[in-house]
């Protein structure tokens, strides 16, 4: 372990609410995001939505779920402290009632500070399936419509969740991502993973098993106009992997939030760019963390890791090995090429 | 990189600040633990601030989420216990503990044994009978009460090195406890702070190292305490050939200790210097809410470990 920070050590640390599930063991919500987060110099205040044993992919879990007005008396004991934020950060949470509240919370941040950088993962399903109750969507499409929240991170059935029309191909994909702008008034889109083939999308592709992560940004002062989105090409990410979207998404924070402070004139068109750069810098760390998670996982099990469903020690084995990456959140290598959707 | 040890931790949770297990999981993360961290607070923050809101978590959820992890199989080379709330809560979690320690006799139990400072209490008195009858059984292998604590549990008023000496023999007689460290003593007379160390059984002797003392009061410094320690201790003993290695592990494993926690004490004291320029009218000493546990991730890292000189004294 090499890493140094003397050159950080007086300057304050950024602070950022962190609203998710915690697990006892495992990595998934707070517990992914919040090690490398301090790693990277951020003071984190921990809200837990849930207070589980593990995740739920185990088929086993026991523990309890914080009820909506649990966490805003929480937020309010924060408030009587005058604690302020930079960011605010929110992932998976388990019920309307509970997103709601989230919301509350989060809008009274934004109210006082409109600043704050919040990034929110509208954490719903995946492949298909929905894994909140459906009362879930309009809460989230109202959250969004208040125009308080900086960053989106869905994948593409979230996306699909949200703006009610499927994404087959460029053009609707294109729709999708200037309705998630304009209708839901969110600065930047970042659609972690889109299965459409490179025919569809009308791109040139290098490999037939590669997804896509789309990045969009809002241009203000261009009359509501869209820059067209930037697509990388990666990797299909091993989905058997739990809290890769959790890690991603508090990467992805730490990248925008201190890109931005370095760009003086950040709502100018730098802002696409920026996107695509923290995109591009939070994709290559996942890529690397997935692979020494991977190859921990074959190596303790004595076989390749073949499914999601499985006994308890392969559920333990795909646990992302947040521990033993600690040295690779602050990389800055950009592995993927970018090409723009015109 | 060593492989990752797995700790399980059972102590408070603040989604602000830095005490419980908020003060415990960073460290010990960066020195290479998963850290399964049972939370028995949900607060907002530390009772320092003067106020705080959120629920306890009662005890009958501690042991419910504890059985969520046996029936996935965690096992863990350290338990860790820092505040309980309550009697029944310190009895939910010894019930755990004793269970785990008997099926995997590799598995040790480090505990501070929280009930107040400064005289004061700040748990309910009922909790201490049940802390007195844990420590007669070997369940725990390393205990840090502070000096308050110490003369709670063995009944002997700590204010010189002799009395210290006293208290210590008095906790070997009455408890069976193998290795104690009590983690600041003040004496008088003596400048400095006081933190002793003594193992039971072949070695009989105390030691005592001499820690300079900042000007100031820290919330969470006993709970950093514990983490570096349980880690420093662990990796001691794990390096010895032979466990019983007597006082040399905690010897070692305390000298390491003192060296990172007076650097995150130093600054989180700097930080907050520049930042209050000494605004503290109301107190006689400066008093620091929260470490900054982030800004030391390099002293968690490479710590600037110094050769404390102990004094080793017979009994």
């Amino acid at each position: 372990m090499t890493i140094l920070f003397h050159e950080e050590m007086f300057s304050p640390a950024s602070k950022v609410l962190s609203i998710q599930s915690h697990v006892v063991h495992g990595y998934v919500g707070n517990k992914a995001a919040t090690f490398p987060l301090q790693t990277l110099g951020w003071d984190v205040d921990v809200l837990n939505s849930v207070n589980y044993s593990n995740h739920t992919g185990y088929g086993s879990v026991t523990g309890t779920m914080a009820s909506g007005s649990e966490l805003q008396d929480i937020y309010e004991g924060l408030k009587k402290i005058d604690q302020r934020y930079e960011a605010i950060l929110t992932g998976y949470i388990h019920g309307a009632d509970t997103v709601k509240s989230v919301g509350k919370i989060c809008n009274d941040i934004k109210k006082k500070s409109p600043e704050v950088m919040w990034l929110l993962d509208p954490v719903m399903g995946d492949e298909g399936l929905l894994y909140v109750s459906e009362e879930v969507i309009p809460v989230y499409r109202e959250i969004l419509s208040s125009g308080n929240v900086d960053i989106i991170t869905p994948n593409q059935f979230e996306a699909e969740m949200l703006v009610e029309f499927a994404i087959v191909d460029k053009q609707s994909l294109k729709l999708a991502l200037s309705t998630l702008h304009n209708k839901f008034k969110v600065k930047h889109v970042v659609i972690s993973s889109l299965s459409l083939s490179a025919k569809e999308l009308e791109v040139e592709c290098h490999n037939d098993e590669s997804l896509f992560a789309v990045v969009s940004s809002f241009i203000e002062g261009l009359d509501d106009c869209v820059k067209p989105p930037v697509v990388l090409e990666i990797k299909k990410l091993e989905s058997y992997f739990t809290g890769v979207g959790d890690l991603f998404s508090a990467l992805l924070l730490d990248r925008v939030f201190k890109y931005s402070k370095e760009i003086a004139d950040e709502t100018s068109l730098h802002s696409r760019e920026l996107l695509v750069k923290s995109t591009n810098e939070v994709m290559s760390v996942m890529s690397k963390v997935l692979e020494v998670t991977a190859n921990l996982a074959v190596k303790s099990l004595g076989k390749p890791v073949t499914g999601k469903i499985g006994s308890t020690e392969t559920m333990k084995e795909c646990e992302l090995r947040i521990v033993e990456c600690r040295g690779l959140y602050s990389k800055h290598h950009q592995k993927y090429i970018p090409f723009e959707l015109s | 990189m060593p492989p990752t040890k797995q700790v399980l931790t059972f102590s408070s949770h603040v989604v602000h600040g830095y005490v419980g297990n908020k003060a415990m999981t960073f460290p010990l993360q960066l020195r290479g633990w998963d850290v399964d961290a049972i939370n028995t607070t949900n607060f907002s923050n530390h009772p320092g601030y003067g106020q705080f809101k959120g629920p306890k978590v009662e005890p009958e959820v501690i042991t419910e989420i504890h059985t969520g992890l046996e029936n996935i199989d965690c096992e863990y080379d350290i338990i860790l216990t820092g505040y309980v709330a309550s009697a029944q809560t310190l009895q939910a979690v010894v019930q755990i503990c004793s269970v785990r320690l008997k099926r995997n006799p590799e598995c040790i139990w480090i505990l501070d044994p929280v009930l107040g400072d400064n005289g004061r209490l700040y748990v309910s008195e009922d909790i201490i009978p049940h802390y007195k009858d844990l420590f007669k059984t070997n369940l725990v292998t390393l205990v840090t009460p502070n000096q308050f604590e110490m003369e709670v549990l063995t009944g002997v008023k700590i204010n010189c090195l002799d009395s210290l000496k006293e208290s210590i023999q008095k906790f070997h007689q009455i408890y069976d406890v193998k290795n104690i460290v009590v983690s600041s003593v003040c004496i008088k007379g003596i400048d400095n702070l006081i933190c002793a160390g003594s193992t039971k059984g072949n070695s009989a002797s105390w030691c005592y190292f001499e820690i300079p003392q900042l000007d100031a009061i820290f919330s969470g410094s006993g709970d950093l305490f514990l983490a570096i320690l349980a880690d420093s201790f662990s990796k001691h003993r794990s390096m010895g050939s032979d466990l019983e290695q007597g006082l040399d592990c905690l010897l070692l494993a305390l000298s390491e200790t003192i060296s990172v926690v007076e650097d995150v004490l130093q600054l989180s004291y700097d930080i907050e210097i520049a930042k209050t320029k000494m605004d503290q009218k109301f107190r006689d000493k400066l008093y620091i809410p929260d470490l900054k546990i982030v800004q030391s991730r390099d002293t968690f890292l490479k710590p600037n470990l110094r050769k404390y000189k102990a004094t080793l004294l017979p009994f």
